[in-house]
């Protein structure tokens, strides 16, 4: 499998700050039969701040340090009940 | 769609072997491969979840946006014209009008608002400036949803009938000098090389090349496959290439002869076997709940937890 190119620069407007949650799941419940564009654009503002947020979120959380794993120390015997001499081996 | 309501007659099968199915797509033949029995129960007989509408709900609007953002740019128009063209289509797609309400589904990451959010985001990333430009046919329309049914070549030593591979691909693009085949795969889990290795070999990826040169006469080598991990909260797209060398299409051809000996087979004697190694692929087989009953059990559970379908992939998506 080879990478290929991913574009995807978030485009930005200036309906993008006056997006919320809020107005996206008002839009939603409403038949779209009455939309105009602008309800539209509205709807896509609001879907292109949730994705700033997400990849910002994700950016901050790639860029933040990992906390190092508790070492491993050396592997102990786990107890068992049986006797290999009883069995044989 | 290929998808019927039940009772439909499927004309994908033979009128002289009941069993034996002669139009075969890559669900037909993927499912027999994986298991017989779940090919039995899944295309023979068409028994499918009751849930399992949603993930098909799902995916003909994806694929349906990817088609229409398409013909849209195909016409001239730009990146935001064409996404607001698709997402009025979507809205309307997912509103039922008779009940005055947006379609409901109980699934936690396949519903309307993922879906719609699923759409924007993935069309801002792969959609504009998408360096793999779909194919003008020489009719002038962009190469999208292009069915494809031809004879494979072999046929039925029982009935002298020939078998007929046919599909959709999704979309035909070129980069470069070369073709490639696109694809939308979503998952409900992390993307990782295991994600995109996965197709690799893979029966549908194969035919489809393989129809890319027979039917359309192009030189495909690789598939671009955009896969979309849905989550709660977003939909990470990522992309990558999966490879199909002209020796490996060989060889998926000639085996081909060996699977459908093996349809004919089961159909003839009117069983088809269990592979019990399959039973976990996936997350576990839907049907595994009913091969763990007693033969005489299984009827029971199947009309009391399934639903049922008809499954013809003579029938064009645009039916």
């Amino acid at each position: 499998m080879n990478s290929a190119g991913a574009g995807g620069q978030i485009p930005q407007s200036q309906l993008l700050a006056e997006a919320s949650e809020d107005s996206l799941s008002e839009l939603f419940s409403r038949d779209p039969e009455g939309f105009s564009r602008q309800d539209r654009d509205q709807i896509v503002a609001a879907l292109r701040a949730q994705r700033a947020r997400w990849s910002a979120a994700e950016a901050e959380g790639k860029k933040a340090p990992r906390q190092p794993k508790a070492k491993a120390g050396a592997p102990t015997a786990v107890s068992t009940s049986l006797n290999l001499e009883d069995l044989g081996l | 769609m290929s998808e019927l309501p039940a009772g439909t007659p499927n004309t994908s099968f033979s009128q002289i072997l009941p069993g034996l199915q002669l139009g075969v797509d890559s669900t037909s033949l993927g499912a027999f491969k994986t298991c017989p029995r779940y090919y039995q129960l899944a295309i023979v007989e068409g028994w499918q979840p009751r849930d399992q509408s949603v993930h098909l709900t799902f995916g003909i609007h994806l694929h349906k946006a990817r088609e229409s953002y398409e013909r849209a740019k195909a016409e001239g128009q730009g990146h935001d014209d064409a996404l607001d063209l698709v997402l009025d289509e979507a809205l309307r797609g997912t509103w039922d009008r008779g009940l005055k309400r947006p379609w409901i589904s109980d699934h936690k990451l396949k519903n309307r608002d993922t879906l719609l959010r699923t759409i924007v985001w993935y069309l801002d990333q792969f959609g504009q400036n998408d360096p793999f430009e779909t194919v003008i046919l020489s009719n002038g329309k962009p190469a999208v949803e292009l069915s494809f049914k031809f004879d494979s070549g072999y046929k039925s030593e029982a009935t002298g009938e020939s078998f007929v591979l046919c599909g959709h691909l999704d979309r035909l693009a070129k980069y470069g000098d070369n073709y490639y085949i696109p694809d939308i795969k979503t998952t409900g889990s992390t993307m990782n090389g295991f994600f995109f290795d996965g197709f690799s070999p893979d029966n549908q990826f194969s035919l489809y090349t393989f129809a890319s040169k027979v039917v359309f006469n192009f030189d495909v080598r690789s598939l671009v496959v955009d896969g979309i991990q849905i989550a709660v909260g977003f939909s990470r797209c990522e992309r990558g290439l999966v490879q199909r060398p002209p020796a490996v299409i060989a060889e998926w051809y000639q085996e081909l002869g060996h699977w459908l000996a093996q349809m004919e087979l089961c159909a003839e004697r009117e069983h088809w076997p269990m592979n019990d190694k399959a039973c976990g692929n996936y997350g576990g087989c839907r049907f595994r709940k009913v091969c763990s009953k007693p033969p005489s059990q299984r009827k029971a559970h199947l009309e009391s937890e399934f639903t049922k379908r008809v499954w013809d992939p003579f029938v064009s998506r645009e039916a």
